[in-house]
């Protein structure tokens, strides 16, 4: 019913007003903070590096955004699967501390993510 | 001895209606009873004179009262309908090196003491023209069309008003070239997130209207002839400069109800 309709009026399928809203959004962010795509690439990759000194991590499913917050800031938002605690962390090895980490890394798939204004 | 403000109309890009949109604006608040001046800074490129009409009535311009040529009151150039509503043209002949940021807040300081409102027509682009267009204003009016061009380059204007935020009492936005069925369709970026996306505030939404063609070949801003669609838009934000609440007009109440439908589907 809804195609006929479509096909009677003649609508373009796309709706390319939430398209142009999207894009728009993240070219201000880009110009506002003079960043080129490739150096949010490099800024992920440095992120997943960190994250991978302590943590086995996923990093096919890894995924590290700039987003608008309004108010004309924006925020990096980074989530990063972790698969289990890293044993070659060295400095895992002050006492005390043991026991903490073993806790956490029981949790398999725990989600890693920050949040910088 | 009034002392009025100073407000620029400016865009980033060119083409949106920055020019259309003082002559009406001024226009209105002329008829509103107040005493105004619009003012041409498109230095070079001068065409505010061409939209109110008084391109055969120019003898000096902008650039005469900043070299010592001429008075202010001999550049001023009175509207055919309106007395208290004054142009002050730009110099077609010169470029925008012809003046600085500081011979022009002079020269809109003295103007503020003449007239309660004096509109400042800013040229394209962010260089001089621009840095010199904003040099005395108090109030910011940026327009925009929802277009991904003409939001990028809003978006620089307001990041450079943004800097100098001291100055400025407000900093707002009109949406000029709007299609209330294109958005209603999504084949168009909403006025809600063309604000969003800038993090400004609306002062007003003009509609896409053939009939500003028509007042532009007249040389008659089409807020003084019409009260609807466009001229009433501009009207509008005039009644809200001077500070009363206005709601915002219903663009999709003109909408046919064949559009209407059509929208849904789309």
């Amino acid at each position: 019913m809804k195609s006929v309709l479509k096909w009677f009026f003649g609508s373009k399928s796309e709706a390319s007003g939430s398209t142009a809203t999207n894009r728009m959004k993240l070219m201000v962010i880009h110009d506002r903070y003079q960043l080129p795509p490739a150096i949010v690439d490099q800024m992920k990759s440095e992120l997943l590096a960190v994250a991978s000194k302590y943590f086995e991590i996923d990093p096919e499913s890894a995924e590290c955004v700039i987003k608008s917050q309004g108010n004309r800031r924006a925020f990096i938002s980074a989530i990063v699967p972790l698969l289990k605690r890293n044993s070659n962390d060295t400095n895992d090895n002050r006492p005390g501390q043991n026991k903490h980490n073993r806790r956490s890394s029981k949790k398999d798939n725990q989600n890693l993510s920050a949040g910088v204004a | 001895m009034a002392i009025g403000k100073v407000i620029v109309v400016t865009s980033g890009k060119g083409g949106v209606g920055k020019t259309t949109t003082t002559a009406n604006i001024g226009a209105a608040l002329a008829n509103m009873g107040k005493t105004v001046c619009v003012m041409d800074m498109d230095i070079g490129l001068r065409n505010l004179d061409i939209l109110m009409g008084l391109e055969n009535r120019v003898v000096y311009n902008l650039v005469d009262v900043v070299e010592g040529t001429c008075k202010i009151k001999q550049a001023l150039v009175k509207d055919k309908k309106l007395p208290n509503l004054n142009l002050l043209p730009a110099a077609q002949t010169r470029d925008k090196t012809a003046v600085n940021a500081d011979q022009i807040k002079t020269l809109v300081d003295e103007l503020k003491t003449m007239f309660d409102f004096v509109l400042v027509d800013c040229p394209a682009g962010i260089e001089s023209g621009f840095q010199n267009s904003i040099a005395g204003a108090d109030r910011a009016l940026i327009v925009v069309t929802p277009e991904m061009s003409s939001v990028r380059d809003a978006d620089r204007i307001v990041g450079l008003l943004e800097a100098r935020r001291d100055q400025f009492e407000d900093i707002n936005l009109i949406v000029n070239r709007v299609r209330p069925g294109l958005i209603e369709a999504n084949q168009m970026m909403s006025i809600d997130d063309i604000c969003d996306i800038l993090s400004v505030d609306l002062i007003g939404v003009i509609p896409d209207d053939e009939d500003i063609v028509i007042s532009t070949n007249k040389g008659e801003p089409l807020s003084l002839t019409t009260n609807k669609s466009a001229g009433q838009a501009y009207r509008n934000i005039a009644r809200r400069i001077l500070g009363e609440e206005v709601p915002f007009m219903d663009l999709n109440k003109r909408l046919g109800i064949f559009k209407k439908i059509k929208a849904m589907f789309a």
